[in-house]
């Protein structure tokens, strides 16, 4: 197959703008702790199990809160991706965070009473910044992929 | 003749770099909350309740006589910055300008349990106007 003329010039040209943009391509992806195992959670039971359970399914908390007679243990981690365009003149990133997150809160005598949790390290994207990533649906697909997060 | 324009151009594109930037970020942090919370959190529900609509907050507080603050919030948006600086040379005066459009917005949910754990107050607005209550200060013996 031979290309006209315009047409290679045309394929060149858009060879070497996206050879001369590829360097400027940025993506990075950071995490702090390791995801919470949903499963593990849904292992704790308000009104059974008591600090230590919780300890030794969840392992040790990120922090530690005195709420008067009660108290509440914090356990989180999180993720975010970035994607960007470095030029010479002009700069564009999308910065996308989210965390898995639970607390487990404790009555006086340390038995569990409430677990608030939050489960979305998994729905991070790499995006660019004229696209909005979390529509509806999205999390839900997510989710069906992620171990554990089914009932 | 016009791509050696183009070429010619080059340099001053590639100068204007180490003075000029045009930023475009968009930024998403945590999910953000469901619209209608407030209504789905009537006043002496259970903290059950709060946890079933928002999930896990992003702080806890402890208040006066065994009273809890849950406080939520998520920031996202998008910002547009053009910025500019210019040194002279042999003169102290370095001109700079920047002109930014950034509709980032933080908004926080902040929810009061009672000593029972039962919600006594919700409030919505972003994070500058919804801050928590200060902790109970520490009792002087």
């Amino acid at each position: 197959m031979t290309l006209s003329q315009p047409t290679r010039r045309l394929a060149l040209t858009v060879a070497a703008v996206a050879l001369a943009l590829l360097p400027g391509c940025a993506i990075a992806r950071m995490s702090v702790n390791d995801p919470l195992d949903a499963a593990a959670v849904r292992q704790l039971q308000p009104g059974v199990s008591t600090a230590a359970d919780v300890v030794q399914v969840l392992g040790a908390p990120t922090d530690v809160v005195a709420l008067g007679r009660r108290s509440a243990y914090r356990y989180d981690a999180e993720k975010t991706k970035i994607a960007g365009l470095v030029l010479i003149l002009f700069n564009m990133a999308h910065r996308d965070t989210r965390s898995d997150r639970v607390w487990v809160f404790f009555d006086e005598e340390l038995r569990l009473t409430h677990i608030a949790s939050t489960f979305a390290t998994h729905r991070t994207r790499y995006a660019l910044p004229w696209s909005d990533v979390h529509g509806e649906g999205d999390a839900a697909k997510a989710d069906a992929k992620r171990k554990g997060m089914q009932p | 003749m016009r791509s050696r324009r183009w070429l010619a151009l080059l340099p001053v594109v590639l100068g204007l770099g180490s003075c000029v930037q045009l930023d475009w970020t968009r930024e998403s942090y945590e999910e953000p909350m469901p619209k209608d919370a407030v209504q789905r959190i009537p006043i002496g529900a259970d903290a059950s309740v709060v946890f079933d609509v928002l999930g896990a907050p992003s702080g806890v507080w402890e208040l006066a006589e065994g009273a809890v603050v849950l406080a939520y919030a998520n920031r996202g948006g998008v910002e547009f910055g053009i910025s500019g600086s210019l040194s002279l040379d042999d003169s102290p005066v370095a001109p700079s300008m920047a002109w930014g459009d950034e509709k980032i917005r933080i908004p926080g949910l902040v929810v009061e349990l009672d000593s029972g754990f039962r919600v006594r107050d919700v409030r919505r607005g972003t994070a500058r106007d919804a801050s928590p209550p200060r902790r109970r200060p520490v009792p002087v013996e």
